[in-house]
């Protein structure tokens, strides 16, 4: 199969999720859009490789996470995590939230967490990886992989729950 | 009921596996949750509402587009280099050629003036030579007289006493 066919073939399927991998991390959608192009043109040169890919998939996401890493190292983007001891006030204890303000609530966490626990929540959460795939993407361990979810899932618990 | 709140709390906790997940946000969008758990619905709504967000079809075949055919652009730029490198090397070619014929044409000229000719005919060159032979001999031939009637010796006296006389 011609390499232009195989390209369009292979990474057609996944664009959708690595425009969302992009956004979750980036925070914005032309920032989004710059790393998917930025990806896709690196993988596109690296197409003597494809051969010895295992996980196709799993290498563009591991490329779209990298390169918007650097995207939004050299913006100096001002999401600074905030420390996991940190609860957002809520206006009221006892009132019970409706659905779109507990979804915007929910948005803001995840907008204000680590680069780390945003990406594995949406590597796991939003697109259903399995923990051996999202390691693969991320080059940390199993076990860091559980560590940052916990810590995610534990937070919109908490703020669900009160 | 028991069941969905433990699974629910595996969850939280990460002890889940990947299809106990998908069933669970399944009963959560379906409506089907029991209502003790309810509360637990808006986080799977957000994961559902986030797993439906597109990239923009347009800018993905562009994106595509512009990924594929960077490589002729590569190839663009590198012919229209080879060209010039090439057209350079013309160029050159040609500067010393000039620079070369300059030299040669100056050098030419520069002999011209230390040896001009002035005869265009080897015939009259060879009989001016043999006038100006005939010259010289002849020259020669009345020093042999005078040394006829002087020796050399006394030849040579008479310039050494001429010499001493001028140095006084």
């Amino acid at each position: 199969m011609k390499p232009d066919k195989k390209f369009i073939n292979t990474i057609l399927p996944i664009t959708d999720k690595m425009f969302r991998l992009a956004a979750s991390i980036t925070g914005n959608k032309q920032d989004a859009e710059d790393v998917v192009q930025d990806t896709m043109l690196k993988v596109w040169q690296k197409r003597e490789e494809w051969n010895a890919i295992v996980n196709f998939e799993g290498y563009c996401l591991r490329s779209v996470r990298n390169i918007a890493l650097d995207k939004i190292s050299l913006k100096d983007n001002q999401l600074e995590s905030i420390p996991d001891f940190f609860d957002p006030p809520m206006e009221s204890q006892t009132d019970p939230l409706e659905i779109e303000e507990q979804l915007e609530a929910i948005e803001k966490i995840l907008s204000n967490l680590p680069e780390k626990q945003r990406t594995v929540f949406q590597l796991r959460d939003v697109e259903g990886l399995s923990y051996k795939e999202i390691e693969q993407i991320m080059n940390i361990s199993e076990e860091q992989v559980k560590v940052n979810l916990f810590r995610v899932r534990q937070k919109i618990k908490k703020l669900l729950k009160s | 009921m028991k069941q969905i709140k433990d699974i629910l709390e595996r969850y939280w906790n990460c002890e889940t596996a990947l299809e106990e997940e998908k069933a669970l946000r399944a009963q959560f969008l379906n409506g089907a949750a029991p209502e003790e758990v309810k509360n637990a619905q808006a986080a799977f709504l957000l994961q559902d509402r986030l797993a439906k967000e597109k990239a923009d079809p347009t800018f993905i075949r562009k994106a595509m587009k512009a990924a594929i055919t960077s490589d002729e652009q590569k190839q663009r730029n590198k012919i229209s280099f080879s060209q010039i490198l090439k057209v350079a090397a013309s160029v050159l070619i040609l500067i010393s050629l000039g620079i070369g014929i300059q030299t040669y044409y100056r050098q030419a000229q520069f002999m011209e003036a230390l040896f001009p000719e002035t005869f265009t005919d080897p015939e009259d060159a060879l009989q001016q030579t043999r006038i100006a032979l005939d010259k010289v001999s002849s020259s020669f031939s009345r020093v042999q007289g005078i040394l006829d009637i002087i020796s050399p010796e006394q030849v040579a006296d008479t310039l050494h006493s001429a010499i001493q006389d001028h140095s006084k």
